[in-house]
């Protein structure tokens, strides 16, 4: 992922950056604009304020130290030693990652949506009045989560199987079990948001 | 009261609490019931390979808090079911490492060395019954080192330390942590670094809600069990789905495992390996006591200091480490299980969580209200001081559950074999559902799901670079308490901006910060 090799005739090769120095130099950037720009334009009070004639440390002081810790930790890891064995991120990681958060999303938006949709094609009511009424509790939760569960298993799979979605179908009814079947006072989402 | 009459309250808060049933005549508190189910819960989620105590403590949190409320009395219910989890689950992860060379949890790691051998040998019973006797024996011993040394910490603590020596005293442990955790003492810092900035957005004093970029979302500040569940838990099964993902990608499987063997623990088997016990029980419960080192480094040390001395004394005729000697399993697992309790000295005594499982403490304590963990917990008041009666209550949970692990834990442990046959593509998706399901529950916002998810991103970022979260978490937890700290030790020494160097023993926490950093750092690049 840092710094690939140019191996086209004529250009010297790049030498591939060490994992560490771009963590550094991520670090020292994220360090720098928080105190030099987003720290002084998003708290009102700086590092100390007066208040009725005495010194009290301001809301910017615990951030700053942060920063400044930050800094201090981007500024050992550019000088410090360096492992030649030191983790890095590849494209892999990168991909799996972002497959994983499409799939949350999705399944966030299934659990946010499914179920005021439905009401709104096939019911009388609002969703909000039959939040509390099987089956239209159930169908954001079961639309979204199935598709976290049986998603997620089915990328580490490669493939969707037939175990992935009753994994995901099994993971739904456990949870209703467990949280809305016994306790009246616990919503399952989406139902405290809407 | 005397310090004998808070010890028999705290006995009977536990034993004669709100009933839950009677058996056989006999009245059984509901903080009893609550120890033995967190207890054989614990086991089961040690047992099965990619669950495990964070896991756990993480989705029964918010179950717990709903079923018992928020009020004191859910404290030892609560409180007791989160230590039977943690004392469950340290014998339950040997399971895994020993029949299927698959560690339940990193502590395990190095119980796979001899463990698995010894089941290839056909002694798979003898190595589970190795492991749950020297878990156990090590587990008892930091118990009682936590009960006899907590209190007169907290003592001498409350005695010598005020508010610029407690701020000097976080910012030491802080940077203690971030150094010593991991591979890297630069990258330990960074977690930490992080761990603060993102407590201090949308908090502070005044009125306009610091760093928080004018979004609704982040004026209240970020809930801590959505980050610190996101960076552990969430982070943790992305880690592992990406590990069989790959396994999956270039093996074409993921692979399974069988069981075999069978044996029994002798009298002479427990004569063999009781000196490596007794020597990794003490490096656990030394290693334990010092605030963010971890379980996985005391099992690594037991299992290096026992290897040398069954080098200098094993028979000719026995296996050595690594090949399949019982005295292998029990060093390791008598060092990492003697962590357990010595881990909750710095919590009860100081305020500061020396490990995941004690943040998970802290937060069920903060949540319900009522406990403050810290120096303040052991004061022997006259008067009856509800937190200490709440703090021996506490020790006598553990107590419950250690006699529960000396007596049928091993019959269980030996029973959960048959965990691993789930195969985990499709158990840790589940536990991805449960966990979120389990954040929403507690603040009914899909917010709390989209923070989640963020922090598990951050967290599996951090894994892959080679980033330990412990700091981050630690930090994250500890952050506000720095700052509120620091603003009344300032104002307590009237505005002096050198109140870190107030006293002779503040000066001496925070060289201590100092030195610790340059000492490892030093130390890290001569071995580098």
């Amino acid at each position: 992922m840092y710094g690939a090799d140019s191996r086209r005739p004529g250009r010297r090769p790049m030498r591939s950056l060490h994992p560490d120095t771009v963590l550094a130099v991520i670090l020292l950037a994220f360090a720098a604009a928080l105190l030099l720009f987003w720290l002084p334009a998003d708290t009102d009070t700086g590092l100390y304020e007066i208040k009725r004639g005495k010194f009290t440390i301001g809301d910017a002081l615990a951030p700053a130290f942060a920063g400044a810790v930050m800094a201090v930790a981007g500024l050992l890891l550019l000088f410090g030693p360096r492992a030649h064995d030191a983790p890095k991120l590849d494209a892999d990681h990168v991909r799996f990652l972002s497959a994983m958060i499409a799939i949350v999303l999705v399944g966030m938006v299934l659990m946010r949506w499914v179920g005021p949709a439905a009401t709104m094609l096939f019911a009388d009511d609002d969703y909000r009045l039959l939040r509390d009424t099987v089956p239209w509790k159930y169908l954001g939760f079961a639309s979204g989560g199935f598709v976290i569960v049986a998603g997620a298993s089915s990328v580490v799979e490669g493939r969707f199987s037939r175990r992935a979605a009753l994994a995901g179908l099994v993971a739904i009814l456990l949870i209703i079990a467990l949280y809305d079947l016994p306790f009246d006072d616990l919503l399952l989402p989406p139902n405290g948001d809407v | 009261m005397t310090a004998l009459d808070y010890v028999l309250a705290g006995v009977l808060a536990v034993i004669h609490g709100p009933e839950a049933f009677t058996l056989l005549g006999f009245p059984v508190s509901i903080t009893v019931l609550m120890v033995v189910a967190g207890f054989f819960a614990g086991i089961v989620v040690g047992a099965t390979p990619g669950l495990g105590q964070v896991i756990a403590l993480a989705i029964s949190l918010p179950i717990l808090i709903s079923i018992f409320g928020f009020n004191a009395s859910a404290l030892l219910p609560v409180m007791g079911f989160m230590i039977g989890i943690m004392k469950g689950s340290t014998v339950g992860g040997a399971v895994p490492a020993i029949l299927f060379n698959t560690p339940g949890t990193p502590d395990s790691y190095m119980t796979t060395l001899d463990g698995y051998p010894m089941t290839r040998n056909g002694q798979a019973q003898k190595a589970l019954r190795v492991a749950h006797f020297s878990s156990v024996s090590g587990d008892t011993f930091s118990d009682i080192c936590l009960f006899v040394f907590a209190p007169s910490l907290a003592i001498l603590v409350e005695r010598y330390l005020d508010l610029p020596e407690k701020t000097a005293l976080i910012i030491l442990s802080l940077s203690f942590i971030a150094v010593v955790v991991g591979r890297s003492p630069a990258k330990g810092l960074a977690a930490a670094a992080l761990g603060l900035f993102f407590v201090y957005v949308g908090t502070g004093e005044d009125f306009h809600p610091r760093l928080s970029l004018n979004a609704p979302a982040l004026a209240d500040g970020i809930p801590i069990t959505a980050a610190v569940i996101g960076v552990l838990v969430i982070g943790s099964i992305f880690s592992e789905l990406e590990k069989l993902w790959r396994e999956k990608s270039t093996a074409g499987t993921i692979t399974a495992t069988s069981q075999s063997g069978d044996g029994r623990l002798h009298w002479t088997d427990i004569r063999r390996i009781a000196p490596y016990i007794g020597r990794s029980a003490v490096i656990g419960t030394a290693i334990g006591a010092l605030p963010g080192i971890g379980s996985t480094l005391a099992a690594t040390l037991g299992y290096a200091s026992g290897s040398a001395f069954h080098r200098r004394r094993k028979a000719p005729d026995e296996p050595d480490f690594g090949k399949g000697a019982m005295q292998g399993i029990a060093a390791t697992e008598a060092a990492n299980s003697s962590v357990a309790g010595a881990n909750l000295i710095p919590v009860l005594s100081l305020g500061i969580p020396g490990n995941t499982a004690a943040v998970f403490l802290v937060l069920a304590a903060d949540s319900i209200g009522g406990f403050n963990p810290g120096p303040g917990v052991f004061r022997f008041t006259s008067d009856v001081n509800p937190e200490l009666v709440i703090a021996f209550g506490l020790f006598t949970t553990m107590v419950i559950a250690n006699i529960l692990n000396w007596t049928v834990g091993g019959v269980f442990m030996r029973c959960m074999g048959i965990m691993i046959r789930i195969p985990r593509q499709f158990l840790l998706p589940v536990v991805l559902l449960l966990t979120f399901a389990s954040l929403y529950v507690q603040q009914t916002s899909m917010a709390m799901i989209g923070f989640a998810l963020f922090f598990g991103a951050l967290g599996y970022l951090m894994i892959k670079l080679g980033v330990s979260p412990l700091p981050f978490v630690i930090a994250f937890v500890l952050g506000r308490q720095l700052e509120s700290t620091a603003r009344q030790a300032f104002s307590a020494t009237g505005g002096d901006p050198f109140f870190l160097f107030s006293s002779w023993i503040a000066v001496t926490f925070m060289a201590g910060a100092v030195a610790i950093i340059v000492i490892t750092i030093r130390r890290r690049s001569k071995s580098a």
